[in-house]
């Protein structure tokens, strides 16, 4: 079967020579045939002519046998590729209109893939890309995010040493912001640069040679060795301009001197996860230096880099996946860990982390659909178009047909012109898709460099096409071929050539069906676009409510304090290092939190004990947090009833709680919530703590920017420990001048806690607003390119059907119809579709509130619409009406067009 | 049952013909099966040479260009294995259909 494929495929490539053969063939029976004529005693002449008498055609015959060899028909398919570029080509105005509306809808579709392609297919440009593992752990903790991926350095020793499924084990930690002086300059200039902690084969198992210099060596992998460092391809061009004599200098970092001994190459940007660039490279002998803290080489539960890993030749990925995951247990066991992975997966390296969570990947599905609706919408008007156009061209096609072509010839012709067409349109969307990836690469990689949280790390986001986008878009024009294409050209092949040369009253029965599908199409449009249009409108209105939201809490004056305390600090220390920040001048007081807000919080099960001893449990469980007493002061978040902890309960962690305003109404309508109990679960080990009600604080949006948590519950927690949580500060006066102080006097405490502060509005409430008005400005932008492709459409429709009915209205007018008359009726006609797809863009924006409205019952889900209505009445009624207008000025032109016949002349034509 | 038609036959009298004479040009096939049929059948140039092309796509033929003594050149067709096997089914094929055919007839 192979063999016969392969043959005609050969054959097709040669086709000249199979002609030649052919004819060869074919001449050499004729000389025989004619040489036996005359040895039967005829002329020359006679027996070359009863010869080509009983040959036959000699061109049908080779025909014939041409098609035998030629079974597959790609040479035909050449040719009709062929003629319909040469359709194109005369019907400019055609090709443009449908190429351009096509470029629209693909370009949307491409650069979406070409964001997900960079964010979670491309390989990093690394060696041997595609062999490159990354290490996530599923841990029996169930956390997840960052946390799968980091592992402690003896950890990782294991693995390397230990892992015989891997080869090139490579460790990488994350960025260290580390203030360091250049060299030459006398030690006043201290930037701040990011570094990277990196195991000694990291350079040479994924870097292609150096820019200068060399790379570690092995014996700079051990503690205590000659501190050096690598600095980054895009920091030594920025910082020292290329500098070749910067090899051997000494920079100091930290307060240390280290020697610069090589430069990355060019392409060299890391190894992502996110993929943000460091300036320097450093091995783990430079770690007390870079991240001061307890030595990660003797710190087993100190998880601080991930592992990048190759298979050995010939190992299965699951077979890797396996060792890894008893080389864990074992490890973990001996040392008496809790937590221990219970699977382990390897995931080709790419620039981001955690792309194969089933969130993201859900995420991603539901905007391409979203996206995909958009080219719905353009596959919609190419049909209808086609229709349009293959009315004229009915003619031309019974004509084929007539001469005897067949009808499996002609769908394959009038299929490969749409292919022509869709080629030409996803052509030029993939070169609008490269414009647009780039512009977006720009903006976003500007935006997110801009984040204070981020402090000026060299972001990278591989936003350029490559061989994955260009296969996507050739795919997906492919696909919008056929679903444009398949119909008209089943319609059009199916032509009887007898009544379709004769007369056009005698199709109208197929004109009728056709008419049909192009309402239906006109329908549907009008509803996937008034759809777009209300999530947009919806969407909109919560941007808009976002910009004056009020979290409920303060954000410029709440800074927090990340630090660098090591795995496990002593009490003693930590209340040292709190003493320190509470006495310094500009902090107006300190608190202690589980996690600052919109960083995550707890769902936790809860029990309402009602007045009369019943019990219920609150479905979906109560969001909540654990905080020192200073927290509502800190926060100011007034307490509204009863009191907040004291000291001494919140060194005790007594059974008390303060509620939200918003809880205390829902579990006790009308009774005074002070003095009530509620009970939690708080490890969801079913081990219920009872708590007494002794305070209510004003509702707040601490779980999200997007809602006031719906309920949400404050137990105590000790004002002197900060270990597993975060420190929130309080300043007065210039924020920053503060935070400044702040920061000086730790570091005069001790150089190793590195503090970071960030404001609460700089931090979690910045992103959850970009996220915010990110998700409206896709939104608008889909329902802005779907409405013209929808006005353009009915205008379509409408200006064919006058001109299809330019002979019937001149008559009505002939016989005393009004221009009124006419214009109400092709209105009539023309809004009959839009009213049908009215009603079923409201259905579908209708059901889609409700199921994202249903969603809000968990109380963690955040609210895109900031709390507006999910039934806003202006954005249902208002938008429908809106587009609703929209096609009436669409039909209206053809319409006007209509009216202005006259009626002689039109009766006269044809 | 037996299948045929007459694509089949003409197949079955090309296969024959090469078993027969080992390797021929479309020509002499033509003119063998005339001889060899004692002038009773005629084979169509128009449907030959698709037929041939055809089994050779399917593996059944293979062929050569032979320069033969009139210094001409002349593609020669020769039975393959499977164009071997392919005679034999074809073979009892028609046997069938003729042993079918006379039942018929005699049929009372």
């Amino acid at each position: 079967m192979t063999v016969r494929l392969l043959k005609r495929l050969a054959g097709l490539l040669r086709r000249s020579r199979v002609d030649q053969d052919i004819d060869d063939e074919l001449l050499s029976h004729l000389e025989m045939r004619t040489a036996d004529n005359i040895a039967e005693g005829m002329t020359e002449e006679e027996a070359g002519h009863a010869a080509r008498l009983r040959f036959g055609n000699p061109i049908v015959l080779k025909e014939k046998v041409q098609s035998v060899d030629l079974a597959l028909g790609f040479a035909d398919f050449v040719g009709d590729l062929r003629y319909a570029l040469r359709g194109c080509v005369r019907n400019p105005s055609f090709t443009a209109l449908a190429a351009l509306t096509l470029s629209l809808g693909i370009c949307m579709n491409a650069t979406f893939f070409a964001v997900y392609n960079g964010v979670a297919l491309k390989p990093l440009p690394v060696k041997d890309a595609h062999e490159l593992f990354r290490v996530q752990q599923y841990l029996a903790s169930g956390t997840t995010g960052d946390a799968q991926f980091f592992v402690s350095w003896p950890q990782y020793i294991d693995y390397r040493d230990h892992c015989r499924s891997l080869s090139d084990v490579i460790a990488a930690s994350s960025l260290f912001p580390v203030p360091a002086n250049l060299p030459g300059d006398s030690g006043h200039a201290t930037t701040t640069l990011h570094a990277q902690i990196v195991s000694a084969n990291y350079f040479p198992s994924l870097a292609n040679g150096t820019s200068a210099g060399r790379f570690f060596l092995p014996v700079e992998n051990e503690a205590g060795a000659e501190p050096v460092i690598v600095l980054s391809f895009p920091y030594w061009q920025r910082a020292l301009h290329g500098d070749l004599s910067i090899i051997g200098k000494t920079i100091k970092v930290n307060g240390s001197f280290a020697t610069i001994v090589g430069v990355a190459p060019r392409e060299f940007i890391g190894t992502g996860a996110p993929p943000l660039i460091p300036d320097f490279w450093a091995p783990i002998s430079m770690q007390p230096v870079i991240a001061p803290s307890a030595p990660w080489l003797e710190s087993p539960d100190n998880a601080q880099v991930q592992i990048l890993a190759r298979l050995q030749p010939g190992m299965a990925r699951s077979n890797a996946e396996s060792e890894l995951l008893l080389l864990d247990q074992h490890w973990r066991i001996a040392r008496h860990f809790e937590d221990k992975a219970i699977a382990v997966s390897l995931w080709r390296a790419t620039f981001f982390g955690d792309t194969n969570a089933s969130w993201f990947r859900g995420v991603i599905g539901l905007l391409m659909a979203v996206i995909g609706l958009v080219l719905l919408i353009v596959c919609a008007n190419l049909t209808n178009m086609l229709l349009a156009r293959g009315n004229m061209r009915r003619h031309e096609i019974a004509i084929r047909r007539a001469l005897g072509a067949s009808r499996m010839r002609l769908l394959r012709q009038l299929l490969t012109e749409c292919l022509a067409l869709a080629l030409i349109g996803g052509g030029l969307g993939l070169v609008l898709s490269i414009w647009t990836s780039r512009v977006l690469q720009v903006m976003l990689t500007e935006l997110v460099e801009s984040l204070p949280m981020f402090g000026g790390v060299v972001f990278t986001l591989p936003l350029s096409p490559d061989y994955r986008v260009v296969a996507y878009t050739l795919l997906l024009s492919l696909f919008t071929a056929m679903v444009f294409g398949l119909y008209p050209a089943l319609q059009f092949s199916q032509a009887d050539p007898g009544s379709a040369l004769k007369d056009e009253a005698a199709s109208a029965g197929q004109q009728v069906g056709r008419s049909r599908l192009r309402n239906s199409l006109v329908g549907g449009q009008f509803a996937v676009s008034l759809f777009l249009l209300i999530c947009a409108g919806l969407l909109l209105q919560g941007l808009r409510r976002s910009l004056s939201v009020d979290p409920g809490f303060e954000t410029r004056q709440v800074f927090t304090a990340n630090l660098n305390a090591g795995p496990n600090p002593s009490r003693t220390f930590q209340r040292r290092v709190l003493d320190r920040l509470r006495s310094v001048r500009g902090v107006a007081s300190v608190a202690i939190s589980f996690k600052a807000p919109g960083t995550g919080t707890f769902t936790r099960p809860l029990i309402i004990e009602g007045s009369r001893n019943s019990e219920k449990e609150l479905p979906g469980g109560s969001l909540g947090t654990i905080v020192s007493p200073d927290y509502f002061r800190t926060m100011s978040v007034p307490i509204l009833r009863g009191r907040v902890f004291t000291e001494e309960e919140a060194e005790t962690l007594a059974p008390v709680a303060v509620l939200s305003e918003a809880s205390a109404r829902m579990f006790w309508q009308h009774d005074d919530p002070i003095g009530q109990h509620i009970k939690l679960d708080l490890k969801g080990d079913n081990n219920w703590r009872e708590f007494e009600v002794i305070g209510i604080a004003r509702d707040a949006r601490n779980t999200n920017l997007t809602r006031v948590d719906p309920t949400y519950f404050y137990l105590p927690t000790d004002s002197n420990t900060f270990a597993d949580a975060t420190i929130l500060i309080r300043l007065q006066g210039d924020p920053r001048q503060s935070a400044r102080a702040v920061a000086d006097s730790l570091n005069e405490m001790d150089r190793t806690l590195q503090p970071s502060l960030l404001s609460l509005e700089d931090g979690q409430i910045r992103i959850q607003r970009l996220l915010t008005e990110m998700l409206g400005t896709f939104a608008g932008l889909l329902a802005a390119l779907s409405l013209p492709l929808a006005a353009v459409g009915i205008y379509g429709v409408i200006a064919f059907l006058v001109s299809q009915r330019t002979r019937e209205i001149g008559l009505r007018m002939a016989l005393g119809a009004t221009r009124g008359d006419v214009l109400r009726l092709i209105l009539r006609q023309g809004m009959r579709p839009v009213i049908f797809g009215a009603g079923l863009g409201l259905l579908l924006s209708l059901a889609a509130s409700t199921v994202v409205h249903a969603f809000l019952v968990f109380p963690g889900v955040p609210d895109m619409l900031f709390g507006g209505q999910f039934f806003d009445p202006f954005s249902f009624v208002g938008l429908t009406c809106f587009l609703g207008s929209v096609a009436l000025l669409a039909s209206y032109i053809p319409a006007r067009r209509a009216m202005r016949i006259e009626p002689m002349a039109a009766l006269r034509t044809e | 049952m037996a299948r045929n038609d007459l694509q089949g036959t003409l197949d079955l009298l090309v296969l024959k013909t090469l078993s027969q004479v080992r390797s021929l040009h479309g020509y002499g096939i033509v003119q063998h099966i005339q001889r060899a049929s004692s002038e009773l059948l005629q084979v169509e140039e128009g449907s030959l040479y698709p037929a041939l092309h055809r089994m050779e796509q399917s593996g059944w033929l293979s062929s050569e260009w032979v320069v033969n003594e009139g210094k001409r050149r002349a593609k020669y067709y020769s039975l393959t294995e499977v164009g071997r096997t392919q005679l034999v089914e074809a073979e009892q094929n028609w046997e069938q259909l003729m042993k079918g055919v006379e039942n018929m007839l005699r049929f009372a």
